[in-house]
């Protein structure tokens, strides 16, 4: 039996506004429970809700990003069910009528172009937190209560987990790049729900399972894969799947059934009495438009085509904003080969920022700096290694690429009367090894540099020593 | 028409003993038999006006964590708490 | 005349020209208050606060600071708005023991103007019913006849104010729960436009539906305290921009009052009959000109309006779970049976009939043929009196279509909600509409006439009110 699988995501992503969706309290992470709550968030009879614009604004700038058409008469709705993190009992959230609808996304994976479609993007307000102490009880901490929300749902147009994967980073990456999320996966700022189906090649789209509680992308891809063996299995044996909801267990890699067809949620939708319609002029929706940076996918498409970068250079700096930016400052400054730039960037500085988990403007490398340094480098007045002590000291502490080179003493001598004549000297002292380089023992040059170094306390340029001996020699011959 | 008493107890979170479950659906039933003559006209526009948004600006909080804590029966460790659950 | 039977306008001249100070007529009130409690049962908690209040009332009338229409008079609050402090219970179980931490929007602005809240009124539970009868606290007694109802849901309001137990009152109004018990107290009860008073802090029944109303002894005393709580609230958005004005001379010439032909032969009492007959011709002697409205799907509203008010009470009703505030069961085994124990406990019947009906409007394979057919049936009646304001200024209806509601004898609650068929259709559309009494029956039940205006034309309602106040209707209260 020829299987394949499709995917469709529900992506969850905070937003970085500075108050709640609907009401005056900080939206922050981490504070002691219950200390960032008001009548509002906490449901107290008689309270209503005042639905905050920049959280609007920031889904409609989602929107375009993700090429949706922009309802600019919008409506929001109840989502009714009971549990302790939900304080009234009802979520408010955008059912028939969402912010955005309709867009696409284009994704590489394996330099392979999909489209992914997005069914909806809308608004709605993050639950509280359950607290799992030793006691009896169930603790409930309301802080996260009304934090806004986006909800992303794609079309189900994935086949792959790494599609899927694939995506999720595209959408992290312009996330960043519009600025509306801090998208700190630690801090719960990114979630998904999967859902999955199989079916046999050429039949129709089989019935799907839901999968919840995923916390990282790594958990996606490893939910995606478990539940596409586990229902290809049911449909190899001849059983047929169930519309299930499931919960992923990453610890133990196993999913488990939390609710079937029967005992289905009915969230008893309607709309929001408490609100009015959200009306965005066409002047303020093509104002956000406006405000779209270009987006990483053009991004990376340029940097192959203008700079001849390759697809995992481009991909790795087009991805990340900070990166991009700082790879943008040294092509405009035209100081030096972008390939090195591009090199250090996606080597010591990914590095760097991958080990200690800052951005880029945590740094203290600069532009012009980091220019400044790959010119040194080509010009021979830096060494390889010497390179990498400054190109350290300037992301730990910042400062002039020059000043750092001098006060380390790392300047090579490139003047060539310097270097003609500690050629000529060294050839005169090791006539030994003139005579075996002579005899075709190609490897005594390399002696002789050594030799050169030592007697300049390796202030000589060892490329440029090299050259010079070496033209010394076949002038000799 | 059957209303299925126990299903709608169960959404509405309502311990609704079999003595009342009976007279509820009888209540229900005339209820239903009341509006079930409604009009067939599926006019989905909404009537609500267009809001004000709020400028997203962050405020301090009248209330203390103390006075909205205080109508709790129970609390632990400044926490609301319910029997013990498992995630859902 | 006892202070506590005084009209707003009198007692404020008397405040300001320090004749009484606020302090003598809020003991005057709560003495009247305490005398009839008994019988009628009118109020829940009495303010402790309030002597405090009425001492500051008299520093500022003395000092002419910050003086308005207001200061230093006594007003009762129905028990579902929010008074910081003091007990706001919805005549629940749930709520016994609430405490909100914060004031309605309403209750700031007539602290602002300097009033005292005298106490929290009796009402039917979570404001469901039309009798006063569904609370915990007992029913409320008819200040004209104790063994009838003094109408629902804000019968505290209404029989303190006719008593003197108060001298204005708030209460709220989703299906007529102001203009019922005004009509059976013989007092004015105002319903203003949805959107003209702020809801915030008034513990929702039916969101789509629900304002808070004034009541007074007359159309002026009810007006005063509209004029003080109404206006546009950053906290609520559904409120609109918008300033009343009320011209208390503007004579009835001219007014143009519509008479809904569908409606008005509708089991109406041959007594409350009489009574409208009456006061409709009055209106015409004096330069109102009747004119026939057509509004052909009113006789449905009463069945979209139990519909959705059913459907939006079964939601907001949903957070009363026992964990944050409210009623808490002491044993449970499951989280679900903690919540079912808690809510079950806490809330009566009318209530969970409600919430019943509510949730099964709106469940999966329903809400299509319930819920969002009600919702559109709403839409035409909204549009139907649209049109009928295109030929009239105000329409004129009984309030209720029997003079009173007697204890002793049982009712069908289907007949009971039928019964609310003149006063759902404007919560439905949003119009503002009063209670003014018109007559009595014979055995001496005061009768209301209703007047309802266009959207947001609440100064138009006051003003015809007004008009037929001077030439017909008077407080009729014991």
């Amino acid at each position: 039996m020829d299987i394949e699988a499709v995917i469709g995501l529900e992506v969850h992503v905070e937003l970085n506004t500075s108050s709640k969706l609907y009401c005056s309290c900080k939206n922050m992470f981490g504070a002691e429970p219950n200390t960032n709550i008001c009548p509002v968030c906490l449901g107290l009879p008689g309270t209503l809700p005042r639905l905050n614009k920049q959280a609007c604004y920031h889904a409609v700038k989602m929107g375009h990003a993700l090429n949706c058409r922009i309802n600019n008469r919008s409506r929001q709705d109840r989502k009714n069910y009971f549990y302790p993190d939900l304080p009234k009992a009802y979520q408010i959230s955008q059912a028939d009528i969402p912010l955005c609808e309709d867009g696409y996304i284009d994704i590489y994976v394996d330099d392979k172009e999909i489209r992914v479609g997005i069914e909806r993007i809308h608004i709605e307000e993050d639950a509280g937190k359950l607290l799992h102490d030793n006691s009896d009880s169930t603790l409930c901490d309301y802080n996260r209560c009304g934090v806004p929300l986006i909800e992303i749902v794609t079309r189900p147009d994935m086949k792959e987990p790494a599609e899927a994967r694939a995506f999720l980073e595209n959408i992290k990456s312009i996330l960043l790049y519009i600025g509306i999320s801090d998208c700190k996966m630690q801090e719960g700022s990114i979630r998904c729900d999967v859902n999955v189906s199989v079916h046999e090649k050429g039949s129709p789209i089989g019935t799907r399972c839901e999968l919840k509680n995923i916390n990282s992308f790594s958990a996606a891809l490893r939910g995606m894969e478990y539940e596409i063996k586990r229902q290809t299995e049911i449909i190899e044996k001849g059983g047929r799947i169930e519309r299930e909801t499931r919960r992923w267990d990453d610890k133990t890699g196993v999913s488990i059934l939390m609710r079937n067809k029967e005992t289905a949620q009915d969230y008893r939708f309607f709309p929001e009495p408490d609100l009015g319609i959200i009306a965005l002029d066409e002047k303020t929706i093509e104002k956000l438009k406006a405000e779209i940076p270009e987006l990483p996918n053009k991004k990376m498409i340029r940097y192959i085509n203008e700079y001849g970068l390759n697809a995992s250079e481009a991909f790795i700096i087009a991805s990340s904003p900070d990166k991009a930016a700082l790879f943008d400052e040294c092509a405009d400054l035209n100081m030096c080969s972008i390939h090195s730039a591009a090199n250090r960037i996606v080597g010591e500085i990914t590095r760097y920022i991958n080990d200690t988990g800052k951005n880029i403007s945590e740094t203290g490398i600069k532009a012009y700096e980091l220019c400044e340094l790959c010119s040194a480098h080509e010009k021979g007045i830096v060494s390889s290694s010497g390179a990498k002590a400054v190109l350290e000291e300037l992301i730990n502490q910042g400062g002039k690429t020059y000043e750092i080179i001098n006060r380390l003493g790392l300047e090579q001598n490139t003047d060539p009367e310097f270097l003609s004549k500690l050629a000529d000297k060294i050839i005169a002292e090791n006539e030994k090894s003139v005579i075996d380089y002579q005899n075709g023992k190609r490897n005594a040059i390399g002696y002789l540099i050594g030799q050169a170094m030592k007697a300049s306390n390796g202030k000589a340029a060892p490329s440029e020593i090299g050259k010079i001996i070496l033209n010394k020699l076949k002038k000799e011959n | 028409m059957e209303i299925n008493i126990k299903h709608i107890a169960e959404l509405a979170m309502l311990e609704i003993n079999d003595d009342e479950a009976n007279m509820i659906a009888e209540e229900m039933l005339e209820m239903i038999d009341m509006v079930s003559d409604l009009p067939e006209l599926y006019d989905e526009s909404c009537m609500s006006c267009e809001m004000e948004l709020r400028e997203d600006k962050a405020a301090v909080c009248e209330q203390s964590s103390e006075d909205l804590l205080n109508n709790a029966v129970e609390t632990y460790k400044n926490c609301f708490t319910v029997p013990r659950t498992v995630e859902h | 005349m006892k202070l506590c039977d005084k009209s707003v306008t009198e007692l404020h001249d008397m405040l300001i020209n320090r004749k009484c100070s606020a302090k003598e007529l809020l003991t005057d009130v709560t003495e009247r208050a305490k005398s009839i409690q008994s019988a009628l049962n009118c109020y829940i908690t009495f303010n402790e606060k309030a002597s405090e209040e009425a001492e500051e009332a008299d520093r500022r009338l003395a000092a002419g600071d910050k003086v308005t229409m207001l200061t230093g008079i006594p007003v009762a609050v129905k028990d579902n708005i929010s008074t910081k402090g003091l007990k706001t219970t919805c005549a629940s179980r749930m709520l016994e023991n609430y405490i909100p931490p914060y004031d309605a929007t309403v209750i700031e602005k007539l602290k602002s103007a300097g009033a005292i809240i005298s106490g929290k009124t009796n009402m039917d539970e979570f404001a469901m019913g039309s009798a006063s009868d569904t609370g915990i606290f007992g029913a409320v007694g008819n200040p004209v006849e104790s063994g009838f109802s003094a109408g629902g849901s804000s019968g505290g309001s209404a029989a303190a104010v006719a008593s003197g137990a108060a001298v204005i009152a708030l209460g709220s109004d989703t299906g007529g729960s102001v203009r019922q018990p005004a009509s059976f107290c013989g007092v004015v009860g105002f319903c203003p436009s949805y959107g003209a008073v702020s809801r915030y802090g008034l513990i929702a029944f039916a969101s789509s539906l629900d304002r808070i109303g004034s009541l007074g002894r007359n159309v002026t005393d009810a007006f005063l305290l509209h004029n003080i709580i109404n206006g546009a609230d950053s906290k609520d958005v559904t409120t609109i921009r918008k300033n009343f004005s009320f011209n208390p001379s503007k004579s009835l010439n001219g007014v143009k009052i519509g008479i809904p032909n569908e409606i008005f032969n509708a089991f109406i009492s041959e007594e409350v009959s009489e009574c409208i007959n009456n006061s409709l011709n009055i209106l015409k002697k004096h330069g109102a000109q009747l004119v026939e409205v057509s509004l052909p799907s009113v006789k449905e509203a009463v069945k979209a309006y139990y519909i959705i008010s059913s459907a939006e009470a079964s939601s907001n009703l949903a957070r009363y779970d026992g964990v944050r505030y409210g009623h808490r069961c002491k044993v449970s085994s499951t989280l679900a049976d903690f919540y079912k124990k808690s809510r079950s406990e806490g809330f009566g019947l009318e209530v969970k009939r409600r919430i019943m009906l509510g949730t099964f409007v709106l469940s999966e394979g329903y809400s299509d043929s319930y819920y969002k057919r009600a919702v559109a049936l709403r839409n035409k009646i909204y549009q139907e009196y649209d049109n009928a304001f295109q030929c009239c200024d105000i329409i004129a209806s009984p309030v209720y279509p029997q003079t009173c509601i007697s204890f002793d004898e049982p009712q069908q609650f289907t007949d009971r909600y039928m019964s609310d068929i003149f006063t759902v259709p404007s919560n439905l559309a949003g119009l503002p509409a009063i209670s003014i009494p018109c007559g009595k029956s014979r055995s001496g039940m005061p009768v209301g006439m209703q007047l309802i205006g266009n959207r947001f034309e609440d100064s138009r309602v006051f003003e015809t009110a007004y008009g037929f106040e001077l030439y017909g209707g008077a407080f009729c209260g014991y």
